[in-house]
């Protein structure tokens, strides 16, 4: 097993603060110190970056600008939004071969510039689905959020839900974010709010979205042994599953209910011997309202279509029996794709979530979901050994 | 695009070209392929066919876009994904029949419209074989 034992952080804006690479060496230079190593102490780099950037965005060249040398382990991690959980896996498996001692794994994006800082301008591009190259694009399906809101719909037309159903995530998550210092949404909203924010790509609403961010997030991994001698309390990595369901747009299938969650849990539980009762806390990939909805439904968290009266009866917000996404996620935090999930179970596993601390945090599942739910990875962390 | 992904899209545009909706298929074992399927696993050898759709189809599920994305398709559009009654989906923009949105899980028709696109509307009463 190895653990987690230094988490750090870039600036994080919504004006331009620097390139992905800028921002990345930021990040890793803050990861090391973070946990009272020095830069030279790293024989792993793993780098991960959105898919939706040009190659060398987040280059293996990071290393040189770093002044690494005789990297044992180096890689560019690319999974899509399951990329940073896949890149702590690999890390996690490499240190338990003895292949690398202590890895740095970043991930850094920079989508918003000068008259580019709404996220539909930022992730505007066209959204594979028929499998029909340029099909979708000639039809209309731009940006992330038309291609989840299709998915979304299918959701609420199986469990006949209304539209309005996601809200509750919403507010959820704000309340969250208000006692986090890093979250960039804060203002707490209520129901009628998220009902009059506008809608972007129906179901979804301007609130039912992740908020775009630039900025960077690195995590070193080491052993467990090296970790527990360094400034903070290591966080283990239990488990960790991957499934990757591709294209289901085939009669009977019904992908929008059955991501590669449901696949993934089963590979959590074998490996630990628990199940959903046990699970505490969960830091889900939640780039639009449904997707951590689903979530908790695949892992087995609740009963199928039950998640948004779940959340509605206030079980994923603070003082909750699961708290969920508790430094307000991609909604109401910030969006760095799979890192904001993975930073705030390290906080939260560390003890250092201040205002929003929670005490369920001794089993916490955290996930990265790719494409439009074509690929998924998960894990389970604990600030114990033993769990 | 590889060489199998290119050959692929020349047949299915070339269908598409003379307004023909075609779905590929298996030809040794008949087995019905995904769009973004190049090949049937138990026969990789055999290049897919591709059959000519209904047209009769059901709305699997359904966006309203509010924001514009290009001059051609103005703000606000619906789209649906599209489950032929022979079992693939694609993507297609949703036409108001009597103007009512179309629901997910409605039964459609779906042809090409002047620019080559994909569009569905309500099918009549009666034409029941695409069931919701």
């Amino acid at each position: 097993m190895a653990a987690i034992a230094g988490l750090g952080f870039s600036a994080i804006s919504r004006r331009e603060i620097g390139t992905p690479r800028d921002l990345a060496i930021d990040a890793i230079i803050a990861s090391v110190a973070d946990c009272g190593l020095k830069l030279t102490d790293l024989d792993g780099l793993l780098v991960t970056c959105t898919p939706a950037a040009p190659p060398n965005t987040v280059p293996l060249r990071l290393s040189d600008d770093l002044g690494l040398g005789d990297l044992t382990l180096t890689g560019n991690i690319q999974v899509e939004g399951a990329s940073v959980v896949a890149a702590l896996q690999h890390a996690s498996l490499c240190i338990r071969h003895g292949m690398a001692k202590v890895v740095a794994c970043v991930f850094a994006d920079a989508p918003l510039r000068p008259g580019q800082e709404r996220g539909s301008a930022a992730y505007n591009r066209a959204m594979p689905l028929s499998g029909l190259g340029l099909w979708d694009a000639e039809h209309g399906l731009f940006g992330a959020a038309g291609a989840y809101a299709l998915a979304a719909s299918r959701y609420l037309h199986v469990h006949s839900l209304p539209d309005d159903a996601f809200g509750p995530y919403a507010v959820a998550c704000r309340r969250w974010a208000a006692d986090n210092p890093q979250a960039m949404l804060r203002t707490p909203i209520d129901l009628a709010d998220y009902r009059d924010s506008p809608l972007v790509a129906a179901p979804f609403r301007v609130l039912d979205c992740a908020y775009p961010v630039n900025g960077a997030i690195a995590i070193v991994v080491t052993g467990c042994d090296r970790a527990a001698g360094l400034l903070r309390p290591p966080v283990y990595l239990h488990a960790f599953a991957q499934c990757h369901p591709g294209s289901g747009n085939m009669s009977g299938l019904e992908p929008e209910l059955d991501s590669g969650a449901r696949v993934a849990a089963q590979g959590l539980w074998r490996a630990t011997g628990l199940g959903p009762a046990q699970v505490e806390m969960a830091q889900f990939y939640d780039p639009f309202s449904y997707v951590p909805l689903l979530a908790l439904e695949e892992y087995g968290l609740c009963p199928p279509g039950e998640a948004t009266r779940f959340v509605a009866d206030g079980h994923t917000a603070p003082g909750g029996t699961l708290p969920v996404n508790t430094g307000g996620g991609h909604l109401s935090g910030f969006y760095l794709q799979g890192m904001t999930p993975v930073a705030e179970a390290v906080i939260q596993a560390r003890g250092h979530g201040g205002a929003r601390q929670s005490a369920r945090n001794n089993v916490i599942l955290v996930t990265g979901a790719g494409g439009r739910l074509d690929y998924h990875a998960s894990m389970l962390v604990s600030p114990h050994a033993e769990i | 695009m590889s060489e199998r992904d290119t050959e692929f899209h020349r047949r299915f545009e070339g269908f598409r070209a003379r307004g023909e909706l075609r779905y590929p298929s298996c030809p040794e074992c008949g087995t019905i392929l995904r769009y973004a399927q190049r090949l049937c696993p138990a026969h990789p050898l055999a290049e897919p066919q591709f059959l000519l759709a209904s047209g009769r189809a059901k709305v699997h599920s359904a966006v309203d876009y509010h924001t514009s994305y290009t001059q051609d398709l103005p703000a606000p559009y619906r789209l649906g994904l599209i489950e032929l009654e022979e079992g693939p989906r694609l993507l297609g923009i949703l036409l108001s029949g009597d103007g009512a949105p179309i629901q997910v899980g409605g039964r459609v028709r779906v042809g090409f419209d002047e620019a080559g696109r994909l569009v569905a509307w309500p099918a009549e009463a009666g034409d029941d074989r695409a069931e919701a």
